[in-house]
């Protein structure tokens, strides 16, 4: 047993000495601990966007149209992109179509759209401090 | 045999035998064994690691805006190193319910892994806000992010 | 006669020489007797993994002779399943630098025990049982 321990006392002594060329070689106790902090998210005015899809009924141009924000935090223009599917969203626009609030509501008439066998549509209006509001419509609208 | 005592030869003689038998005497020897018990006891436990992040100072999160910095300390106050495995998660006030924890993102740019003795370590990371297109996350305007850091043995 | 004188002379000095040598051994090898044991004492703390700390054995001698403490060694015990006694490593001592304990007297030498980096956290605020074991001679 003394035999072992001086051979392994020796062992480890040259390990820790290989060790403490290579890096700081401490060992340790193992200990664990959290904390925590915040971060905001921006606060904005309520959702009041709102989007219909109406055929016009001429030149198959369908109008776009609802409620607005009006006013700061609201900026003034609102976007609303058209798409032949659904979900309808930035990435999948067909068509996108631009306008400004007046009063608290929007109207944007499309172009023509002959050829969309069906018409899906989403709406935002950006706010100041950088939260976009979104608005899908309800229904679509088939061979405008 | 007779023993002349005073011749010189003699005496001699019966001085190195007595010299010899106090020789036996003087350099007899004997071994001993010793015994006896003891206790090798290891240090309490460690001084659990403290975390702490730094006061937020970028701008409030909206959904898709850019990442914001995120900073902090993991302090060791035992006598020893400690290495770790530094992780965040956020949560989100319960006032603001429906707001999605998961829409929110923490990232740790390599992040320290281990705090010397008595001393600390600081972390640097983003925060950002995911953008879901066709979700409302209106739920989430103004809400507390709370990003829980944990330091697990490695 | 004067022969025999001068050869027993010769032969007296002969024995002196010879039996001046402290290591001989003169009636075997193992000379152990058990009215002149001595112990060995002490304990070590504050144990954390891969640190060498030192033990410090207190070798007591109750004979009034000297002695020369040959070797001592230290034998650790588990403590429970999931702290066992190969956690520790520990030197020990075999005979250099010399070491001499005087008579009633007592001498402290100095062991490494080092606690396995590997030491899972079940192991803290525990205390591994050691046993001591030595050997010594007269000295003179």
């Amino acid at each position: 047993m003394a035999l072992i321990g001086r051979t392994m006392a020796a062992t480890l002594a040259a390990l820790a000495l290989a060790g403490a060329a290579g890096q700081p070689a401490q060992a340790y106790w193992r200990a664990t601990g959290s904390g925590t902090g915040t971060v905001s998210t921006a606060a904005a005015a309520a959702n009041v966007l709102t989007l219909v899809l109406t055929a016009t009924g001429s030149g198959h141009t369908v109008k776009a149209s609802g409620k607005a924000g009006s006013g700061s935090p609201y900026q003034a223009t609102i976007t609303v992109y058209l798409c032949k599917s659904s979900p309808c969203n930035a990435a999948n626009a067909a068509a996108t179509l631009t306008t400004t609030q007046s009063g608290g509501n929007y109207s944007v008439t499309s172009g023509n759209l002959n050829s969309w066998a069906t018409v899906y549509g989403q709406a935002n209006q950006l706010q100041n401090s950088g939260w976009r509001d979104y608005a899908t419509a309800p229904a679509p609208i088939s061979n405008p | 045999m007779k023993f002349n005592y005073r011749k010189p030869t003699v005496a001699a003689a019966i001085v190195g035998g007595v010299l010899v038998v106090s020789g036996t005497a003087a350099f007899a020897y004997w071994t001993a064994n010793g015994s006896g018990s003891g206790t090798a006891g290891t240090a309490a436990a460690s001084t659990p690691l403290t975390i702490t992040q730094d006061t937020f100072s970028g701008t409030a999160l909206t959904p898709g805006g850019a990442a914001q910095p995120v900073s902090g300390t993991v302090t060791n106050a035992n006598t020893f190193n400690v290495p770790f495995v530094l992780t965040a998660a956020a949560t989100v006030d319960s006032s603001h319910s429906t707001c999605q924890a998961s829409w929110y993102t923490v990232t740790l740019s390599s992040p320290p892994t281990s705090v010397a003795a008595n001393n600390h370590a600081d972390f640097t990371g983003t925060v950002a806000m995911t953008n879901l297109a066709n979700t409302n996350q209106d739920a989430c305007k103004g809400a507390t992010v709370t990003v829980t850091y944990t330091a697990t043995s490695s | 006669m004067r022969k025999y004188a001068i050869a027993a002379g010769l032969a007296a000095v002969a024995a002196v020489g010879i039996l001046g040598g402290r290591q001989l051994a003169l009636a075997g090898s193992d000379n152990s007797v058990p009215g002149h044991a001595f112990t060995l004492s002490g304990s070590v703390g504050g144990l954390v993994p891969g640190i060498r700390t030192p033990l410090r054995l207190t070798v007591a001698n109750p004979d009034s002779q000297p002695i020369r403490l040959t070797s001592a060694t230290v034998t650790a015990g588990p403590v429970g399943s999931a702290c066992p006694a190969g956690l520790l490593t520990i030197t020990s001592f075999s005979g250099t630098p010399e070491t001499i304990v005087a008579g009633r007297g007592q001498t402290v030498i100095e062991l490494t025990v080092t606690l396995s980096a590997q030491a899972p956290d079940a192991c803290k605020k525990v205390s591994f049982p050691l046993t001591y074991a030595g050997k010594a001679e007269q000295w003179h």
